[in-house]
């Protein structure tokens, strides 16, 4: 009897462990294997040649311009996460308490029209943004009515970083040299995202808002109404009521927009491939498009897997420090 | 998203990747080839069918065409799954990935008359002393302008450096620079080699960056876009010089035979002329791009194949297939034939005596990125030609292995 019901249980679940292992953990376990390899991807995988930690190597220790291409894709993406996930969890949150508020007239149009642009195709978006961005664009356009002169920016050109923007007007044209990390300067790893690849968070902040918000607006449902009211009858405020009792309630929900988001922020890759490509000066090269860049044009698989990997690792240390930073503390 | 999608290319690869072995050449009789290639206008698919069309027709071999969008990522998954085509489109560039993969079958000393191809273009299509394919066809840069602006400024086209600045200078207005073009070493190279300056040696065995030579050059360019006389395509608002020059946003552009095509499709009414590029200090120079014919090592119809290609670049079909396109017949032969009719095209083919191959070694794509990255540098200002030198140099070194 037991036996039998260990057999029907495997069975059932069989497809769904053929599926996955098919196409998820068969896929993993090669890239894995193919990370230690020299791989052209020109040639069926039996010609490839093992190279031990060779890959990793290059691109980790190893001082070249490998080592100091895959350094910049980690800036520009650090900086891109550091910039899109606060922005993105904070204006989603705000939009689900907008929609959420019972005096509000219109809701089920606001819900839609904030929910749009997350249904939009992300290259689609892309080509509308290349086009806001252009030199004769909107966003010129209305700077220009704005500010006197003519604003005519090339803002997807612009590789300048802005911390150093904003150090430049503070008089600091150059750091101190050395300070060398993976091959770039103190001074460059300072440079904060470019222009350019603000244009790009500003677009990804954009598209994912509506996602999160809708998670965020389910959260809220979900909170019972008595304990505002009881909150009320004890004498709080508005304010003491949305950051002491809605928003520890929506741990859960936070959790999970920031893990999606640090996911998501980590391996943007379509919106660099339609804009920018990785410029202007590699200042929008992240690790998900440098993948492509080696798999694809440079013919060094092996290396692109290899990125593909430590890619893997650098969002598992995010997601645990984020894990430690929102823990229940009691 | 990202890295299971490439997990999963890869498993896909894996997958398909029962090697099929190539085999000899022991089929005889007609067999049907597969073809890859891309497409660059309806025009040209159109005259690619039609000469395949044409071959079908002797009876020899059956040829399938497959004609496609993200052209190098299918021939990629293609070759790494073991069923490549038996006959692909081959961009120059990535000539050296595919040599050194054992991809391709070496058939460009087979073809009929293989010396009448251009030296040059050969030259693009050789690794490691060995000739891979024939060129299909071929474009140079050269510098594009319009004959009115000209006109009204009292300008003639420029034949010396000195010349190109000053007719940059008369041809800039506020706002407009007299001079647009792409940022890239595939547009700057052609004042490298006008300097006598090159990233790599002849035989690539070493860097060059670190040059008097090269200094001058980049510094020239660099100070036409400093002075504004002369600019990016896409700081005029366009996504490159033949639009520039199109949209009035430019009087000059350093261009391809491909702008042909595209002024005529979209700039109808706008009146543009070709003008050989000025001369350096070392003289003319300039560079080819190309595409040949490969035929698959791993294919087992490697002789059919071969008797394919070698219709495809017979006279008379490379007459047939550049007739109405821009681009230009491989061999020298052709020349005068292809330029009746279009003498104003002729610039362009006086640059393949001259033009410099601007093909390197497996894996140099990242040292052309870092190059590209100083270049995009200079033209908007904010490097020096001495930071160029020193983070390309040593880039070069790290992929030529010394």
């Amino acid at each position: 009897m037991r036996r039998g019901q260990n057999l029907a249980g495997w069975l059932f679940t069989a497809p769904a462990i053929l599926g996955l292992g098919v196409f998820l953990l068969a896929p993993i376990i090669l890239a894995l294997w193919v990370s230690f390899r020299d791989w052209s991807a020109l040639a069926p995988l039996g010609t490839s040649t093992p190279v031990g930690v060779k890959n990793y190597h290059d691109l980790l220790v190893r001082s070249g311009i490998v080592q100091t291409d895959f350094a910049r894709s980690l800036r520009n993406n650090l900086y891109y996460v550091l910039g899109v996930v606060p922005a993105q969890t904070a204006l989603a949150l705000l939009l689900a308490v907008i929609v959420n508020a019972k005096l509000l007239r219109g809701k089920t149009f606001f819900r839609t029209a904030f929910y749009f642009p997350s249904v939009t195709s992300s290259i689609a978006v892309a080509f509308i943004f290349i086009f806001l961005f252009s030199p004769n664009g909107v966003i010129n356009a209305v700077l220009s009515a704005l500010l006197p002169g003519t604003v005519d920016t090339v803002w997807l050109n612009e590789a300048d970083g802005v911390l150093h923007i904003i150090a430049g007007w503070l008089g600091i044209e150059s750091g101190p040299s050395g300070g060398n990390i993976m091959g770039l300067s103190a001074w460059d790893w300072l440079s904060g995202p470019s222009i350019a690849l603000t244009a790009v968070m500003i677009l990804a902040v954009w598209t994912t808002t509506g996602t999160f918000m809708l998670m965020f607006l389910a959260g809220l449902q979900n909170i019972p109404e008595e304990l505002d009211e009881a909150a009320l009858i004890d004498g709080a405020n508005a304010r003491q009521r949305f950051f002491r009792v809605t928003l520890p309630m929506l741990r859960p929900t936070l959790v999970l927009v920031i893990t999606l988001g640090l996911i998501g922020t980590w391996q943007v890759f379509d919106q660099i491939y339609a804009m920018t490509s990785g410029g202007p000066q590699k200042t929008t090269l992240t690790p998900s498009y440098l993948i492509y860049r080696e798999g694809f044009e440079n013919s060094a698989m092996g290396r692109a897997a290899a990125i593909a990997f430590i890619l893997f690792v650098v969002i598992l240390i995010f997601t645990a420090l984020q894990r430690l930073v929102l823990r229940e503390r009691d | 998203m990202g890295t299971h999608k490439w997990l999963f290319a890869a498993s896909a690869i894996l997958l398909i990747g029962a090697p099929a072995c190539g085999g000899g050449d022991q089929n005889q009789g007609p067999q049907t080839l597969q073809m890859y290639a891309f497409s660059s206008s309806p025009a040209e698919d159109a005259a690619l069918n039609a000469a395949i069309a044409a071959y079908n027709k002797l009876g020899r071999h059956t040829v399938n065409l497959s004609l496609l969008p993200e052209y190098d990522t299918a021939l990629q998954t293609a070759l790494a799954g073991g069923q490549p085509p038996d006959v692909f489109y081959v961009n120059d560039n990535k000539l050296p990935d595919l040599a050194r993969a054992g991809a391709l079958e070496p058939i460009g000393d087979r073809m009929d008359n293989s010396a009448d191809f251009h030296e040059s273009l050969v030259k693009s299509f050789t690794f490691d002393g060995v000739n891979y394919c024939p060129p299909k066809d071929f474009s140079t840069l050269q510098l594009v302008y319009n004959p009115d602006e000209f006109a009204a400024a009292g300008v003639q086209p420029p034949t010396t450096w000195q010349e190109l600045a000053t007719a940059a200078e008369k041809l800039t207005r506020p706002g407009r620079p007299g001079l647009a073009m792409n940022p890239e070493f595939y547009r700057w190279g052609v004042f490298l080699a006008q300097a006598g300056a090159w990233p790599t040696n002849d035989d690539f065995t070493a860097m060059t960056m670190d040059t008097p030579e090269m200094r001058q050059a980049l510094q020239y360019v660099a100070d036409l876009h400093r002075k504004g006389h002369a600019a990016t395509p896409a700081a005029v608002g366009t996504g490159w010089g033949g639009e520039a020059l199109g949209k009035g946003k430019a009087a000059m552009t350093i261009e391809g035979n491909w702008i042909v095509g595209a002024m005529k499709t979209d700039f109808p009414n706008v009146k543009y002329a070709v003008a050989e590029l000025p001369s350096g200090p070392k003289g003319k120079g300039t560079m080819a791009f190309s595409v040949c014919y490969g035929v698959a090592k791993a294919s087992s119809k490697r002789d059919a194949a071969i008797d394919f290609v070698k219709f495809m670049t017979q006279p008379e079909q490379q007459l047939a297939f550049t007739k109405d396109f821009p681009v230009m017949p491989s061999r020298r032969s052709l020349s005068d034939e292809w330029l009746s009719g279009k003498t104003e095209l002729k610039p362009f083919v006086d640059g393949a005596a001259y033009a410099r191959k601007s093909v390197f070694v497996p894996g140099f794509r990242t040292v052309i990125d870092t190059l590209n990255d100083g270049i995009q540098g200079l033209a908007a200002g904010n490097r020096t030609v001495d930071q160029v030198i020193s983070t390309t140099q040593p880039a070069g070194k790290d992929v030529l292995g010394k």
